[in-house]
C-alpha cells in the first residue's frame, strides 16, 4: 500500500504493545491506513481495541510503536522529543475524560491551548482573549467564562475542551469520545463544529466515539477490532 | 507577550488548594526553624564565651603569652602591666583576677562552680554601666554581686532574695561570703555562677594568691588614639613576639575565646552534627512535600504535555512552585525563629543572635534543597510520555 502524499496521517504496519508485555495479541497489530486532510473519520470498536491507543500514537503522546507513522509528511514512529512536542502543538486533542485544569477558569484553560504558540503570544493577550470569548460564543458557554471546572458541567466541561482543541485551527483534530458526556443536542453542536472545520479549515479530525448518534457526520468509518483493522 | 501577562500557572495552582499549600508551607517553615535552631544554638553557645570581654573597660588586653581562654588564663605580673601606662595615647591600665570556686546554694543545698571576677573598684578594669554594677557595693568587706546572666535555675534563689530586699548569704569555700547586689556579665563553659567581687576579697578568699598577680591587664585608649596604631606600639615596643606578655584587641581576644572552645571540646562535632541533620531532614521534609506535589498534579502536568508544553516547562512549573512555598514560608520561619531564641536566652542565659548572615545563609541553603528535591522529585516527569500518566 503506497504512502498518499496528500494525507495528513499515513499508517503502515503499525505495531504496540505495552512494555513488559509478552502476548501473542499486541494492542495495536500491523494497523495500516491513510487519512487526508478534509477527512472526518470516525474509529470504532470495542473497549481495549486499540482506539485509543492509536489516536495517542497519531498524536504524539506515546512512543514506542514499530512500522511507520506519518503525520503531515514527517516520520514520527522514533519521533525525537522536539519533533513529538512540535506535533503536539500542531494536534488539537479532545481528550475522554476533558483534562481542564482545575485552578483556571474556563476562558484560561482555552487561553493555556494558546499561550503554547509563539505566534499566538506575539499577537498578544488581547487576542487571545478575544479568541476565547469567540470560542466560548461557538459552544454557547459564554455565561461560564469565569467559572472553575468545579463549577461547571460534565458536557461544559468536554465542551471547553473541545474549544481548547481547535482554538488554534489545528491541522488535525483527535477526539476520543468528545460526545459522551454530552447531551443529544449538545452533541450535535460539537460534531458539527468538527465536521465544518474538516470541511473549511483543511484539516483532519479523527474522531474515537462509540456515539451512533454521530456516525452520519462521519467520511469514513474505520473498525479496530482486537488491534487490527477490518 | 511579556512573562509576567502569561498564565501564572505554578502560582494559581498553589492558591487553588490553599489548606495544601499552608501545610506545604508550614513543613517547609518547620525545616527552617529546626535548621535555625541548629544554627543558633551552635552560634549562642561559642558567643557567650567572649561575652565578658564585653564588660571590660578598655579596649586592648594584656594577657600571658600563653593564653588560651579567660576562665584558665595564666597570671602576669601587675608591674609588667602597668607598664603600658605610659604609653601615648593609653588612658589608663587596670587589672583583672580570675578564679575559680565554689559556692554552696540554699535552700538547695549543693555546691556549684563560680567564676569569680575580681578588680579594685578605685581602678576599675570593669565598665560599670555596662556590667550594671555599684562600685562602691564592690568594695564592701565579704561581699559580692552576682552575675544576673548565670544560668537561670542555679540563681533562682538568689535573685529572689536579691529582689525581695534581702541579702544572700552563702559560703565560698570554706568562708563565708555575701552576695548583695546584682551585675551583667556572662555565664561560660567554665562554670554555671559568675560573680564579681573586689581583688582585697579575692585575696582574702584565696589567701594564697600573690597580690601581685592579675590575669588580665586592661588598656583604655584616651580618645582620638587610632586602636590598632596604640596596639602595634604596644607589640613593638613593650610586649614583642617571644615576651611572656602579649597585647590583644578585644576582636582577637574573644576570636582565641571561641576557637579555643571550638577546637577543644566536642561541642562543635556534636552541635555541627546536629546542623547537618537539621539540613538533611529539612531535604527530606521538601523533598516529600514536592514529591506529593507532583503526584497529585501529575494527570494536570500530563495535559500540558499533551498541549505541547515541554517537559522542562512543567518542570519549571514545580520548581517554580517550589521558590513560591519557600519564599512565603521564609518570613514565618524567621518569626518563629526568633521567638524560639529569645524562649531560649531567658531559659538559659545565652547570647542568641539572629545575624543577617545566617538569615541569608538559611534562605539560599533551604532554596537549594528545594531546588535539588525538585529536580528529584520531578525526575518522572523529565522522561515520560504524556500517555503513559493516564
Amino acid at each position: 500500500m503506497s504512502i498518499i502524499h496528500h494525507a495528513a496521517v499515513s499508517v503502515r504496519d503499525l505495531t504496540y504493545r505495552y512494555s513488559g508485555e509478552q502476548s501473542d495479541l499486541p494492542v495495536l497489530n500491523s494497523v495500516s491506513l491513510d487519512i487526508s486532510v478534509g477527512e472526518l473519520v470516525i474509529l470504532t470498536g470495542a473497549s481495549g481495541s486499540g482506539k485509543t491507543t492509536l489516536l495517542t500514537l497519531l498524536g504524539g503522546l506515546r512512543t514506542g510503536a514499530t512500522g511507520l507513522l506519518e503525520v503531515f509528511g514527517k516520520n514520527i514512529t522514533l519521533g525525537c522529543t522536539n519533533e513529538l512536542l512540535d506535533l503536539r502543538k500542531q494536534v488539537g486533542f479532545i481528550f475522554q475524560s476533558h483534562n481542564l485544569l482545575p485552578y483556571l477558569t474556563a476562558a484560561e484553560n482555552i487561553r493555556v491551548g494558546l499561550e503554547i504558540h509563539d505566534h499566538w503570544r506575539q499577537i498578544g493577550l488581547d487576542a487571545i482573549e478575544s479568541r476565547c470569548a469567540e470560542l466560548l460564543d461557538l459552544l454557547e458557554l459564554s455565561a461560564r467564562s469565569r467559572f472553575k471546572p468545579k463549577d461547571l458541567s460534565l458536557g461544559q466541561k468536554q465542551r471547553i475542551s473541545i474549544a481548547r482543541a481547535i482554538a488554534n485551527d489545528p491541522r488535525l483534530i483527535l477526539a476520543d469520545e468528545p460526545t459522551a458526556s454530552l447531551d443529544k443536542d449538545s452533541a450535535k453542536v460539537a460534531i458539527k463544529i468538527l465536521r465544518q472545520r474538516a470541511d473549511s479549515q483543511q484539516c483532519a479530525v479523527i474522531v474515537v466515539t462509540h456515539d451512533n448518534k454521530i456516525l452520519d457526520f462521519a467520511d469514513r468509518i474505520i473498525h479496530l477490532e482486537n488491534g487490527s483493522v477490518l | 507577550m511579556p512573562l509576567s501577562r502569561r498564565l501564572p500557572l505554578a502560582f494559581r495552582q498553589l492558591i487553588d488548594s490553599p489548606v495544601k499549600t499552608a501545610a506545604a508551607a508550614t513543613g517547609i517553615c518547620f525545616a527552617n526553624v529546626l535548621v535555625f535552631f541548629q544554627l543558633g544554638l551552635l552560634n549562642a553557645l561559642y558567643e557567650s564565651q567572649a561575652r565578658p570581654y564585653s564588660i571590660l573597660n578598655g579596649e586592648i588586653f594584656l594577657v600571658s603569652s600563653r593564653f588560651s581562654r579567660l576562665s584558665q588564663t595564666p597570671s602576669i605580673l601587675i608591674n609588667d602591666v602597668m607598664r603600658a601606662q605610659g604609653l601615648e595615647g593609653v588612658d589608663r591600665v587596670s587589672g583583672l583576677s580570675i578564679a575559680l570556686g565554689t559556692i554552696l546554694l540554699l535552700p538547695e543545698g549543693f555546691t556549684t562552680n563560680t567564676q569569680i571576677y575580681a578588680f579594685d573598684p578605685s581602678n576599675s578594669a570593669i565598665n560599670a554601666r555596662k556590667a550594671n554594677v555599684s562600685l562602691s557595693i564592690i568594695n564592701q568587706y565579704e561581699r559580692a554581686s552576682i552575675d544576673i546572666l548565670s544560668r537561670p535555675s542555679t540563681i533562682k534563689s538568689i535573685i529572689t532574695a536579691l529582689d525581695s530586699g534581702k541579702l544572700y548569704s552563702t559560703n565560698l569555700g570554706i568562708k563565708q561570703l555575701t552576695i548583695n547586689s546584682k551585675a551583667a556579665i556572662g555565664s561560660t563553659f567554665a562554670a554555671d555562677v559568675s560573680i564579681l567581687m573586689s581583688q582585697d576579697n579575692l585575696l582574702h578568699y584565696f589567701p594564697s594568691r600573690n597580690s601581685r598577680l592579675i590575669n588580665i591587664g586592661v588598656v583604655k585608649l584616651k580618645s582620638g588614639y587610632s586602636l590598632s596604631k596604640v596596639l602595634s606600639t604596644l607589640q613593638d615596643q613593650l610586649y614583642p613576639p617571644g615576651y611572656h606578655i602579649k597585647a590583644m584587641s578585644l576582636q582577637e581576644i574573644t576570636k582565641a575565646e571561641i576557637v579555643y572552645w571550638k577546637k577543644n571540646t566536642s561541642l562543635t562535632f556534636i552541635l555541627g552534627l546536629g546542623v547537618i541533620v537539621g539540613f538533611v531532614v529539612s531535604g527530606i521534609i521538601l523533598y516529600q512535600i514536592l514529591y506529593s506535589d507532583v503526584t497529585s498534579h501529575l494527570s494536570e502536568y500530563a495535559t500540558l504535555l499533551a498541549l505541547g508544553y515541554s517537559n522542562a516547562f512543567v518542570v519549571r512549573v514545580v520548581f517554580a512552585q517550589a521558590v513560591m512555598l519557600t519564599l512565603a514560608s521564609f518570613p514565618v520561619a524567621i518569626l518563629f525563629s526568633l521567638g524560639l531564641y529569645a524562649f531560649m536566652a531567658s531559659a538559659t542565659n545565652l547570647l542568641v543572635t539572629m545575624p543577617f548572615s545566617r538569615l541569608v545563609l538559611v534562605l539560599l541553603s533551604t532554596l537549594f534543597t528545594s531546588i535539588f528535591s525538585c529536580y528529584l522529585a520531578t525526575s518522572k516527569l523529565r522522561r515520560v510520555d504524556p500517555s503513559s500518566l493516564y
